[in-house]
């Protein structure tokens, strides 16, 4: 049986699959373009004065400088202003073509998981899906390993299973190869196999019949939702194998990732999300990188986490255009909230509600900053409609999340009416 | 056999052990003579607070406008807030005004109200608060039964319960003594059964795992150094120059194997106490309280702590001890020669409990704080004050202390933050802190803590943490997490919610079971196995299938089941239990549990399978996923390959999966079940045979009990017959014939854990009937099925 017989035979039957509660979640919202979401969680609150909402350290009108480079050292990129620390010219300057830098927003929160919560999701609200887990369940849920996450904020409050894959090991190919007792990479056929593969497929057919029987007699919910978890998880399992021969394509064309320095980690990540990507298998994922939460010798601490971060998702990009799918990518790059605009007494920058957000693709129009932030880093009002600085509105999370759902095509899928984001106005990004 | 100072049974229990056989809750009023009854407590949580968590909250809470009033509600995310709610509207309600009381007259403006008219004297809301006063003036004493949140719900019999109850916590299937005695002495019996199992080293390895889980000290078990991060006391590297002759008593090959037996002593320290609490069947408010700590003879040397062991190089026993009294300083930094006592608190002063949540000097221990708050008083503070907050328009200098944005969570995390003032930022004891005055004061609720009691604000704290009644409850949440792998739910605040009410009716239900579980551990003096046995008890745990349920019973019950995905580690000691080898690597290491002489060490497949590291990886998966299902895909089969096997090779009587059957009076060997003979015709004696093995091996793995006729039985049956003829099709192919010796990884010469080899008549190699692969690829199937994979 495949996938889509199991989810035609469970409708016949009146069982849900995967969703809990939630009629209707099957596939029904439509296809959107871009086809693969990727969110970059820099955790810990990043400072965007170090990044796309530069300050400079000349005193502002309260006394204090908010940033220790000097105002000569604010470069741009087409629209975009940042300092010229770390490697932020070689990544704005590659990126601005498709780069919306959304500052000056209104956080809500200073504390980190409320924060990085509300900058994921949207929502304050604890049990909130993060956006990666709302997009999987709603356009892909029955993909195997529809949201793959690497840390960050990936609550998905049971509406699909996120799927950690970690590096790309030996672990993974036994696991790729579950009946093979090891996996002779010279001569595969000849790899030796722990039971006949006609016995498994027996096996397996004799598995879903049980399984079938067990969810039909069931009625209590949380017993019949963990049965179609275990199906949909162990129906895409032979599906792993692809990820193999996607990783091992890409990795012959990008080569050594130490030219990634300290973003080795995330392009790792990237890496196996991408090929898992390209294998078919997934919708979203979470990539996921520390060393933010600067309380102390920020200046050092804070730029080698941007460092990680930009080099990072430079490598991300490298690796989509190998793997040829770059432009079917939309990447979301937040953090909990910002850091304060001046520094504490051991040099470092406590939390502050006020923060940004960058969006890149080629799907949505770049060149751009939308939001603003005064000297001494508090937000701006904006005019909503023309997304002009100057009018009442106040941009939050809220509003970009809004925007997300509705350009993915998922704002009225029922699951995600369940999580309704409640700021006032919405704003238009296309 | 000991039994447990319970106290009143749960209501359910009885009602479902009146129903043998069928064990389906129904509902059922106050007794079997008087009409259902709704008490005041069930009164006040299913209709007063709907109206007051929406009319009257807004203003009166901590840091509302009527804060200062004797009216303060407590919201949601604060365990017991309905306790809480339940005094206060009580109290406030006794008053009366010409024979009306207040909750009545205030909120209709009858008397002056500062919050103007909420509601008329004819509205609904009036009448739910009317209905509470004249339950109130009555003096009710109905005590509405705890089943009848449940109804319709099916349990698992007692038996069922003790299998899966034994898996989890024994890591261990019951003896057939032990299943013999449930199944004639019920409840009571399987009480003292689970009270015996609670005394078995696995239990005390589950606690010290629920807690880790919480704690995640065991980042530093393995290649972290917990000796150097958290030990400035004494000597700490003293392993680095030990003699020969010393490394040889300790049991370690060098001083690496010491330094990490050293480490690992060093980083389990808050667990062991934990641990001793529970194996010494004190209290368990002593982990907040305790003026010890725990020690191995190596740590003690580390530490520079006097205690006394049995064996004193022996890196395993672990000994109660006090770590050295610290030498005052002057202002200047000199030692003024002024020994100051540690000041211990349980695992509150932990060395290694505060270097893995260290602070920072603008954290100040806050984090410290709210994790208290989280883990003994099962209160999540920031939930607490879910509302947005802005602070480019706070104009306060000191908002945490004067924003109301900011004291809604800080005037309850600054003041338990201050009692830890004397352990700084990376955990080290200063007898004489200097805290910051613009904070609010060290002190727990509405008391401060004396000045002179700066440094000893832990062993303060403790001591109050352990007496607030949300402790027990903190604990009864922890532990009904780690055996359903469910957060409990927190109530619904939406009342405008199609579904508020069941969701509501879910949330209640459980609290209510959990409260009471809660208060029995309170009535056996915080002795946690009453937790455990409680919970054990309740359908959170037992509830198997229900009656058919409309759309609101669904949102009603979908708390309720078990349907817990087992962790890595339980998984483990399933298959152990089961199969009765482990599912480890050719160097014996476990595939899903850390190594056990180097538990830093995670098992290969851990992580893949939603297990935890305690550092980067600190949340258990609790939804399979296409790698996680893998894993399990990969156990069975390989498990399947050696276990039937294995198990073959076993003397008849010791035989957990293929005991000799019966037949015609004689006892067969289901080795020799060839289904059909080689023209293909059946052979009838041996189909039995067949079939009782697969009664047998249902009840064994799966805990399930089948007639040889029944449809599952049937359906594993086909699955043994078709794999069978397969392989006998294939042996003779004449291209590629499936060979007669088993896998190499699959065949059977020596005893698994002692390596001796078997006599040669023992050895179970080859398979020249198919009729092992057969059973192998039932094994298979079964090993896989939800059964096996969930409790």
């Amino acid at each position: 049986m495949d996938r889509r017989d199991f989810v035609k035979l469970c409708s016949l039957a009146g069982l849900g699959v995967v969703s809990l509660g939630a009629p209707g979640t099957i596939g029904s919202a439509r296809a959107a373009a871009p086809k693969f979401w990727v969110f970059v969680n820099a955790n810990g609150g990043w400072d965007p004065t170090m990044l796309c909402d530069p300050k400079g350290n000349e005193k502002n009108a309260q006394g204090f400088n908010v940033n220790n480079y000097a105002p000569d050292a604010i470069l741009t990129a087409g629209a975009i202003s940042f300092p010229d620390i770390g490697n932020n010219k070689a990544f704005f300057e590659r990126f601005k073509d498709i780069c919306t830098v959304l500052n000056g927003i209104d956080c809500e929160t200073n504390g980190h998981d409320s924060g990085i919560r509300n900058a994921m999701s949207g929502r304050l609200n604890i049990n909130t899906p993060a956006l990666p887990a709302l997009l999987a369940a709603a356009l892909n849920p029955a993909l195997p390993m529809s949201f793959i996450t690497n840390g960050g904020y990936d609550e998905t409050d049971g509406n699909i299973a996120s799927t950690r894959l970690g590096g790309a090991d030996g672990a993974l190919k036994l696991l790729i190869h579950p009946n093979l007792i090891y996996v002779d990479d010279n001569n595969f056929d000849a790899s030796p196999r722990y039971l006949d593969e006609s016995s498994l497929d027996l096996v397996k057919k004799a598995r879903e019949d049980r399984l079938m029987a067990l969810q039909t007699a069931q009625q209590l919910p949380r017993q019949r939702h963990a049965m179609s978890m275990l199906y949909t998880a162990r129906i895409g399992m032979s599906d792993m194998k692809k990820i193999q021969e996607e990783l091992d394509v890409i990795r012959t064309q990008v080569g050594d990732f130490s030219k990634y320095g300290s973003g080795q980690n995330l392009a790792r990540q990237a890496h196996v999300a991408l090929a898992a990507y390209k294998a078919g298998l997934t919708q979203s994922v979470n990539l996921s990188v520390g060393g933010f939460d600067t309380h102390s010798q920020h200046d050092t601490n804070q730029q080698n986490a941007l460092d990680a971060l930009r080099s990072g998702v430079m490598a991300l990009f490298d690796i989509a255009e190998a793997a040829g799918c770059a432009d079917e990518m939309f990447v979301v790059v937040g953090s909990d909230f910002g850091r304060t605009p001046k520094y504490n007494e051991g040099n470092g920058k406590d939390h502050w509600s006020v923060g940004s957000m960058l969006l890149l693709s080629p799907h949505i129009k770049g060149n751009r900053v939308i939001g603003a932030t005064d000297e001494a880093f508090a937000y701006e009002k904006l005019d909503l409609d023309s997304l002009e600085v100057g009018g009442s509105g106040v941009l939050k999370n809220g509003h970009v999340h809004k925007w997300l759902r509705g350009f993915a095509g998922i704002a009225d899928h029922p699951l995600v009416r369940r999580y309704p984001i409640s700021v006032k106005g919405e704003i238009d990004l296309a | 056999m000991s039994h447990l100072p319970l106290g009143t049974r749960p209501s359910f229990m009885f009602a479902a052990a009146a129903l043998v056989g069928a064990a389906v809750l129904g509902a059922s009023g106050c007794s079997e003579d008087a009409p259902p009854c709704e008490s005041t407590y069930d009164y006040f949580a299913t209709k007063v607070w709907p109206v007051i968590g929406t009319k009257c909250i807004s203003c009166h809470n901590a840091q509302g406008i009527a804060k200062d009033t004797s009216y303060v509600l407590k919201g949601p995310a604060e365990a017991g807030f309905l306790d809480h709610n339940l005094a206060v509207f009580s109290d406030l309600a006794s008053f009366e005004k010409h024979g009306v009381s207040q909750v009545l007259l205030k909120p209709t403006m009858q008397i002056p109200h500062e919050g103007q008219q909420i509601f008329a004297q004819d509205s609904e809301e009036y009448r739910v608060l009317e209905g509470f006063v004249d339950k109130l003036k009555s003096g009710e004493t109905c005590s509405t039964a705890e089943a009848a949140h449940y109804t319709g719900v099916e349990l698992l019999d007692d038996a069922a319960t003790l299998r899966k109850a034994s898996l989890l916590l024994a890591a261990r299937l019951p003896t057939a003594d032990e299943t013999a005695k449930v199944k004639a002495g019920g409840p009571a019996a399987l009480e003292g059964v689970l009270a015996t199992m609670m005394t078995e080293e696995p239990f005390f390895e589950f606690i010290k795992r629920t807690y880790n889980d919480l704690f995640l000290t065991d980042f530093y078990l393995g290649n972290v150094n917990a000796v150097t991060d958290a030990l400035p006391y004494a000597d700490a590297g003293w392993y680095q120059k030990v003699s020969k002759d010393d490394l040889a008593k300790y049991g370690a090959a060098n001083a690496q194997e010491l330094a990490a037996f050293t480490n690992a002593a060093v980083a389990r320290e808050p667990l062991a106490l934990i641990e001793h609490v529970v194996r010494e069947g004190r209290p368990f408010t002593d982990i907040l309280t305790a003026d010890y700590m725990m020690v191995t003879p190596l740590s003690a040397r580390s530490f520079g702590v006097e205690a006394t062991f049995k064996n004193p190089y022996d890196p395993r026993e672990w000994a109660e001890g006090r770590l050295p009294d610290v030498e005052r300083t002057d202002a200047q930094g000199k030692p003024t020669g002024e020994a100051v006592p540690y000041p211990h608190a349980g695992v509150l002063s932990s060395p290694v409990m505060l270097v893995r949540h260290p602070s920072t000097p603008t954290n100040r221990n806050r984090a410290r704080a709210r994790k208290a708050y989280l883990w003994f008083l099962g209160t999540n503070i920031l939930l607490t004050a879910e509302q947005p907050i802005d602070q480019t328009v706070v104009d306060s200098n000191n908002p945490t202390r004067d924003s109301a944005t900011c004291t809604v969570c800080h005037a309850n995390v600054d003041p338990v933050a201050g009692c830890f003032q004397a352990f700084n930022d990376s955990g080290k004891f200063v007898p004489d802190p200097r805290w910051y005055t613009e904070m609010w004061p060290a002190g727990f609720g509405d008391e401060k803590l004396p000045l002179e009691k700066s440094a000893t604000g832990l062993p303060w704290l403790g001591r109050r943490l352990s007496q607030d009644p949300r402790f027990a409850l903190s604990v009864v949440f922890t532990m009904y997490k780690a055996l359903t792998g469910r957060e409990p739910l927190i109530a619904p605040s939406d009342t405008t919610d199609p579904d508020y009410q069941a969701k509501f009716a879910a949330f209640y239900a459980q609290a209510d079971t959990l409260r009471r579980i809660g208060e029995a551990f309170v009535a056996s003096q915080y002795d946690l196995r009453v937790v455990f046995a409680r919970l054990v008890e309740s359908p959170y745990f037992r509830a198997t299938n229900s009656v058919k349920l409309d759309d609101s019973a669904r949102v009603r019950l979908g708390e309720v089941g078990r349907a817990q995905l087992l962790p890595p580690e339980q998984l483990h000691d399933k298959i152990q239990a089961v199969l009765g080898i482990p599912w480890a690597d050719g160097n014996r290491n476990p595939y899903l549990r850390s190594q056990f002489r180097t538990p830093g060490n995670l098992g290969g497949f851990q992580l893949f399978y939603g297990g935890i590291d305690s550092n980067s990886v600190t949340n258990r998966s609790t939804s399979p996923n296409g790698v996680l299902a893998s894993v399990a895909e990969r156990m069975t089969i390989q498990m399947a390959c050696r276990s039937v096997p294995y198990d073959f090779a076993r003397g008849p009587d010791s035989r957990l999966l293929f005991p000799l059957v019966e037949l015609d009076g004689k006892e067969i060997d289901p080795m020799t079940f060839e289904p059909e003979t080689e023209a293909g015709l059946p052979i009838e004696l041996a189909q039995l045979g067949i079939r009782k093995s697969l009664v047998h091996l249902h009840e064994r793995i799966l805990g399930e009990s089948h007639a040889v006729d029944d449809p599952d039985i049937e359906r594993a049956f086909t699955l043994f017959v078709e794999a069978w003829r397969q392989g006998k099709d294939g042996m003779k192919a004449t291209e590629k014939p499936v060979p007669a010796d088993l896998p190499y990884d699959c065949r059977v010469t020596a005893d698994y854990f002692s390596g001796a080899a078997y006599p040669e008549e023992r050895r179970v190699t080859k398979d020249e009937t198919y009729v092992i692969r057969a059973w192998m690829a039932v094994v298979t199937y079964l090993l896989g099925d939800y059964r096996f994979l969930y409790e």
